[in-house]
């Protein structure tokens, strides 16, 4: 019972210095501002959207196809008469769903591979790692691409899709830091102590790789909602979930290029390019993330 | 498989063709006797094209390459200039407007970035086409004229700028970063002290230091890059690999779609090795094969 | 005309608390050929001082004062484009960090030639030689000029420094603790051959060191410095035999001495005081066992004692009783405040 109240405690002390890293860091602030915002959309926006997505509007019984941004329309409609601004709003549920899940998945599996295969050098270990360089030259968008179509255009099949790969930079920077804070003399004096395996990595370990497995957590966020933002747009999206991804592909399909509606295809990006931001901020501030960290550490 | 078989064929004529194509068999069977072709260099025929795959994909490939290549040396050459450019100016406000700019670079997706562009570029302003590779009926003596012409070159330019500007970003932080950390060291406090000029101090001793790194994380970028590959040849109607691949996997192509899988894979474990072997020319305290 | 005057000399740094006075008026003259150690504890500020000479310092230092005058002419009023010229033409360095001072992607060579081609004024062929040249001079095979720097070891990167420091001939080599991470044995060495090239070449050298047993070997005159000042100047032989001020007897007993293996070594209580704030009147006094009143309200300045023997203590007539009493372990034990 004791082991099980000091991995409560460290974690908790975890969070506790995650919180005030919040309100210190502009950058973090910010992100988390933008999530906010877009999670109070994505539950409340429906409310707002002056209309239903999928409804093809019509007026005096024409269809209100490609009309151009109006104080009706806000954004303009698309080729087959729906609202641009209310998909707008309704495209931010499954850029969330995608993002969360997604980043929930990234960080259990990556820090669970990670972690064994940097505390278990024997045989799991290597199997692990020879696991992420398998992981690792498989190419991302093609096997999604690959993996969704076999299994059908569901948000859910996407997610599953991504899952199965984007854990591989997470495992492979949780290794590496385990490697490191292994050799690190609290460690050796818990071995020594007796400690079993399992309390050392619950107890000693993990409080100090669960910060990289947060930020990696909220890289993933962005890297996953890029990843179905492409799939659909390359036309093996959730048709019922319209995301921003999916406006995208509608808009392309429908030559909404040359006709230079940009009211229909700038906004889409512009909010999928915000909430990829944010999950970039968040990831501790935008000097640190953006490369891997893994020659630093290795 | 549907899209071959013909479902007005008769139960009889689909049997035989099924035969032929050796679907009668037992799925694992299958699957073995695809392995063993594989290594025999026979990747299977497409059903859309009606055509062996490998044809079909070594025929593209070139174009992904030129696109690939293009691309990261654009990103690569402009990341790293950007980076020291960054670094140099630390601490003033074009260095956080600088790493903002980037920040968006790798936020944006891509397709969106190669889309805005050509609404602007292409079928606003004409000045670059909208699809393709070249234009219907051109046909090139050699490959060397193919991509020293500037025709071709104006369809690679779209294309081209929209991916290095997403891949630009890695080398253009990683590079500042870098550089940061080099001006520190003493063997750069020891050239200024024997009285190099700055400039001598800033490229051979900073920049040949930081750049390390950055080639080493071309070989994740490359990663990124095939990926990449797959969308915008989408958006551009550029006829590579990735392209191909969508097409195929949209028609329910499988041997075309397995193929063009394993080309992209291929090709990216070769840059990745290559890159392996730009790292430890590079860098005298590295040996190969470590 | 001496090779080196400094008169007054002040290097300051700009940080959060204030103004750091890290050098805070030192003088000393240093004539062609001869070497001076400049003695003292980590942070005293003898390597901003030689920095200050070069003019390579950090960002938030600046010179706040006094004269640098080398070879006639003073250096603080020239332009970096002339200090860049005097750099290792005039006045070269032999720096703390032998491990990292040279670029890790390119051959030792490389350093001799850029050097010897772009201040040297020489083509390639006579730098590949002038370099084989140096490397036997300090005691290394040529050949190893085309290793690179992490193939060498801890000394042989010291002696490859040293060659370095020695390839445009300059007047003046400064020397920044050149043998602290070096192992006894190595550090001997390297001692020997720096004496044995300054006989030879004649070249001028300022020592730093925290070692006192290491200037006794290598040095004609010695300075001691403390918290910014100079506390004793004079010959080694001065210095060591006769030592005028108690900080530099504290030195004395706190390293160890082959020659008198059974020496009990006896460190200085207390710890440097805050440059940013100094205290009142001098600088040790905080720490001496031999402090009366006076000493923190009067500002102690140089006086001689011989000919070229000067030390900064007030109490300077009473220096024999100093001396004896400073030998003994317990007069020290008791001075932490």
């Amino acid at each position: 019972m004791e082991s099980k109240d000091s991995t409560f405690i460290s974690i908790k002390r975890g969070m506790i210095s995650m919180i005030c890293f919040f309100k210190r860091d502009k950058f973090a602030m910010t992100g988390a501002i933008i999530y906010i915002f877009f999670i109070l959309v994505a539950i409340f926006g429906p409310l707002f959207a002056p209309y239903d997505p999928f409804m093809m509007v019509k007026e005096n019984g024409k269809l209100m196809f490609n009309q151009a941004p109006s104080v009706k329309y806000l954004l303009g409609t698309t080729n087959m008469g729906r609202d641009i601004f209310s998909q707008l709003i309704y495209g931010a549920r499954p850029a969330l769903i995608v993002g969360f899940t997604a980043a929930f998945f990234v960080m259990v599996i990556g820090t669970l591979v990670g972690l064994f295969a940097g505390y278990y050098r024997g045989r799991l270990g290597n199997i692990l790692m020879r696991l992420t360089d398998v992981a690792f030259g498989i190419p991302f968008i093609p096997f999604v691409i690959v993996l969704v179509a076999f299994l059908g255009p569901s948000i859910w099949n996407i997610v599953l899709s991504m899952a199965l790969l984007l854990w591989r930079d997470t495992a492979r920077v949780i290794r590496s830091q385990v490697l490191t804070v292994r050799k690190r003399s609290f460690v050796e004096a818990a071995r020594v102590s007796g400690a079993s395996d399992l309390r050392i990595i619950l107890v000693h370990i993990t409080p100090n790789i669960l910060p990289l497995s947060f930020l990696y957590g909220s890289l993933a966020m962005g890297w996953a909602i890029l990843t179905e933002a492409a799939v659909s747009f390359l036309g093996f999206g959730d048709p019922k979930a319209i995301s921003w991804g999916y406006m995208l592909h509608d808009a392309y399909v429908s030559q909404a290029l040359s006709r230079g509606s940009f009211g229909w295809i700038i906004p889409p990006g512009i909010c999928i390019m915000l909430m990829v931001m944010a999950g970039f901020y968040i990831g501790r501030g935008s000097e640190e993330i953006l490369f891997p960290r893994l020659r630093k550490i290795d | 498989m549907a899209a071959y078989i013909d479902p007005t064929f008769t139960q009889e004529q689909q049997q035989i063709l099924m035969q032929q194509f050796g679907l009668d068999k037992p799925l694992w069977q299958q699957y073995l006797i695809y392995v063993y072709n594989l290594f025999q260099g026979k990747l299977g025929d497409s059903f859309f094209f009606r055509a062996p795959v490998i044809e079909i994909i070594l025929k593209v490939l070139p174009n992904t390459i030129y696109l690939m290549l293009g691309s990261l040396i654009l990103a690569y050459v402009t990341g790293i200039l950007g980076g020291v450019f960054l670094a140099w100016k630390r601490g003033s406000s074009t260095e956080t407007v600088g790493t903002v700019f980037t920040l968006f670079t790798r936020a944006a997706p891509q397709f969106w970035v190669g889309m805005i562009l050509l609404a602007v570029f292409s079928f606003k302003l004409g000045w670059f086409p909208s699809a393709g590779a070249s234009p219907a009926g051109v046909v090139y003596s050699s490959e060397l004229e193919k991509l020293t012409s500037f025709v071709f070159l104006r369809y690679l330019f779209l294309p081209m700028l929209t991916l290095a500007i997403y891949l630009m970003g890695l080398p253009l932080l990683l590079m500042r970063t870098n550089m940061l950390d080099v001006m520190g060291e003493a063997y750069v406090d020891m050239a200024r002290m024997r009285g190099l000029s700055e400039k001598r101090v800033m490229l051979k001793y900073v920049a040949r230091n930081a750049a390390l790194p950055v080639v080493t994380a071309m070989a994740v970028g490359i990663g990124y890059a095939m990926g990449g590959n797959v969308v915008i040849e989408t958006v551009f109607s550029w006829p590579g690999l990735g392209r191909i691949l969508v097409k195929a996997v949209s028609s329910s192509d499988y041997p075309l779609a397995q193929g063009a899988f394993i080309l992209i894979a291929a090709v990216m474990v070769f840059m990745n090795f290559v890159a392996d072997i730009l790292y430890s020319l590079l860098d005298p305290r590295v040996k190969v094969g470590g | 005309m001496s090779l080196l005057e400094i008169q007054d000399f002040k290097v300051y740094y700009r940080s959060f608390a204030g103004i750091t006075h890290a050098v805070d008026g030192i003088s000393f003259t240093l004539e062609a050929g001869q070497s001076l150690g400049l003695v003292g504890e980590s942070g005293c500020g003898k390597t901003t001082a030689v920095r200050g000479i070069t003019r390579i310092m950090d960002k938030n230092a600046f010179i706040a004062g006094g004269k640098v005058i080398f070879n006639g002419e003073d250096l603080i009023g020239f332009s970096e484009d002339h200090m860049r010229t005097i750099r290792w033409k005039d006045i070269s360095l032999i720096p703390q960090a032998a491990m990292d001072s040279l670029n890790p992607v390119y051959p030792v060579i490389d350093a001799f030639n850029e050097i010897l081609t772009l201040k040297g004024r020489m083509d390639l062929y006579s730098a590949k030689r002038r370099a084989k040249e140096l490397f036997l001079m300090v005691g290394l095979d040529p050949k190893r000029l085309h290793d690179y720097p992490h193939e060498f070891s801890g000394g042989m990167k010291q002696r490859a420094i040293i060659a370095l420091a020695l390839t445009l001939n300059p007047k003046l080599i400064i020397a920044d603790e050149p043998v602290t991470a070096l192992d006894v044995i190595v550090q001997n060495q390297i001692l020997t051959e720096i004496k044995r090239l300054r006989k030879k070449l004649k070249v001028s050298l300022i020592m730093i060191t925290h070692d006192i047993s290491v200037v006794a070997q290598t040095c004609d005159i010695v300075a001691v410095m403390y918290a910014g000042k100079l506390v004793e100047k004079g010959t080694a032989v001065d210095i060591l035999k006769n030592a005028a001020h108690p900080y530099t007897l504290g030195l004395e007993n706190a390293f160890p001495n082959l020659n008198n293996s059974g020496k009990k070594l006896i460190a200085i209580g207390g710890s440097p005081p805050d440059l940013v704030d100094p205290p009142k009147g001098c600088r040790f006094a905080p720490r001496c066992p031999f402090r009366i009143k006076d000493c923190q309200q009067r500002e102690p300045v140089l006086k001689e004692i011989n000919s070229g023997h000067y030390s900064a203590c007030i109490r300077l007539d009473e220096i024999e009783k100093i001396r004896t009493k400073s030998k003994e372990a317990k007069t020290w034990i008791k001075t932490v405040t």
